[in-house]
């Protein structure tokens, strides 16, 4: 008895995580982010699903669930690791547009972030 | 009869919108299960007991039994359940002692939690000190979402990405899919863009079906996956009805 396999689509290729310059991280270890850019992760949903900022702006994701969750933008603008109980990321959006991300393990969770 | 058996637990959905457990409910109520069941095929119809609750009589009377666990979660120590491990342990204890031995395991998903190093040794050495001689691998998202599956994969086996397995196993055919790979916002399940060919797949009879004909005019189906199929379960559906899922809703 042995598995037989049957391939679907091929995987797509792995795209590199796109990840702060230590600048942006040391900002936010001194400096608290402003409330309006935080956005929680609780009950499978993110807490603000749409969020608007101003340019430049550093958003926080922090999960309080007890699942994994990540953060991944649609067009891999950026992507979090896996994301455990307190676990944070934040990303500094320097371009205007609209950008929709989701959790890739529970790709129910949707969200975006409004830069203007 | 013509039609093939219907195979259902309750599901235990972590996604909104299902009945209402989520994830914490959920772990919790495998740690109290002891995070498994006991399947006895009798004549192409499935009966299941949570492990803790396992029959020897009825195991006896069937014509296989096999066990399935699930959401080990191995290197999860939130409040649902601090001690992951432990609750694993205890599953392979009552696993040990079913009398008779059930012919496989079958372990549904989320064998870690957020790909911990070192959680896939743990787990398939300790199905391997149960003595029962196969295990078989079903990806939850929890094993392949940071890597895409390269571990996984190259571990377990499997396609190469989206798609699914197949084995048969005294006049039953098995279908494990691997439907967490590549998971699109708002979506569920993804079985690729090939779902006919699963429906092709769910037709199929086992290879040996012919020596059960008299008996079994058509084969018993078992199809297990980690997550439930979304907008690819109404096509494939048609075809793979019977469904065992654990872990979530959909």
């Amino acid at each position: 008895m042995g598995w037989r396999s049957r391939a679907g689509c091929p995987r797509a290729s792995p795209v590199r995580a796109e990840v702060l310059d230590k600048s942006d991280q040391r900002e936010a270890a001194t400096a608290p982010a402003p409330p309006g850019s935080t956005i929680q992760i609780a009950k499978h949903k993110y807490d603000r699903p749409t969020l608007t900022v101003p340019v430049g702006t550093t958003v926080t994701w922090l999960n309080k669930d007890e699942d994994v969750h990540t953060v991944v933008s649609t067009t891999q603008a950026f992507r979090s690791p896996g994301l455990e109980t307190d676990d944070a990321y934040s990303y500094r959006f320097t371009k205007p547009g609209v950008y929709q991300y989701f959790c890739t393990l529970h790709p129910l969770m949707t969200g975006k972030v409004i830069v203007k | 009869m013509m039609t093939r058996p219907r195979i259902s637990i309750p599901s235990s959905p972590k996604v909104p919108g299902g009945d209402g457990v989520d994830r914490r409910g959920f772990l919790q109520c495998m740690a109290w299960s002891g995070t498994g069941l006991v399947w006895a095929a009798t004549g192409g119809i499935f009966s299941s007991r949570i492990l803790s609750q396992a029959s020897a009589s009825e195991q006896a009377a069937s014509d296989f039994s096999f066990v399935q666990i699930s959401d080990t979660h191995i290197g999860f120590k939130g409040e649902a359940n601090k001690d992951a491990l432990g609750t694993f342990e205890q599953a392979l204890a009552r696993i040990k002692a079913l009398d008779p031995a059930p012919a496989f395991i079958i372990h549904t998903g989320d064998i870690t939690h957020a790909q911990k190093a070192g959680a896939f040794d743990i787990v398939t050495e300790g199905l391997k000190g149960t003595k029962i001689d196969r295990a078989i691998y079903i990806p939850g998202e929890n094993d392949v979402f940071a890597d895409g599956g390269k571990e996984y994969l190259g571990r377990f086996g499997g396609p190469s990405g989206t798609g699914w397995q197949s084995f048969d196993y005294k006049g039953v055919h098995f279908i494990g899919l691997i439907n967490v790979l590549n998971f699109k916002a708002g979506g569920l399940g993804n079985l690729g863009t090939d779902p006919a060919r699963l429906a092709q797949e769910g037709r199929r009879g086992p290879r040996q079906q012919h020596a059960h004909r008299r008996v079994r005019p058509r084969a018993a189906l078992g199809c297990l996956s980690q997550v439930g199929l979304g907008d690819g379960r109404r096509r494939a559906s048609a075809v793979v009805s019977p469904e065992v899922r654990v872990g979530h809703g959909a």
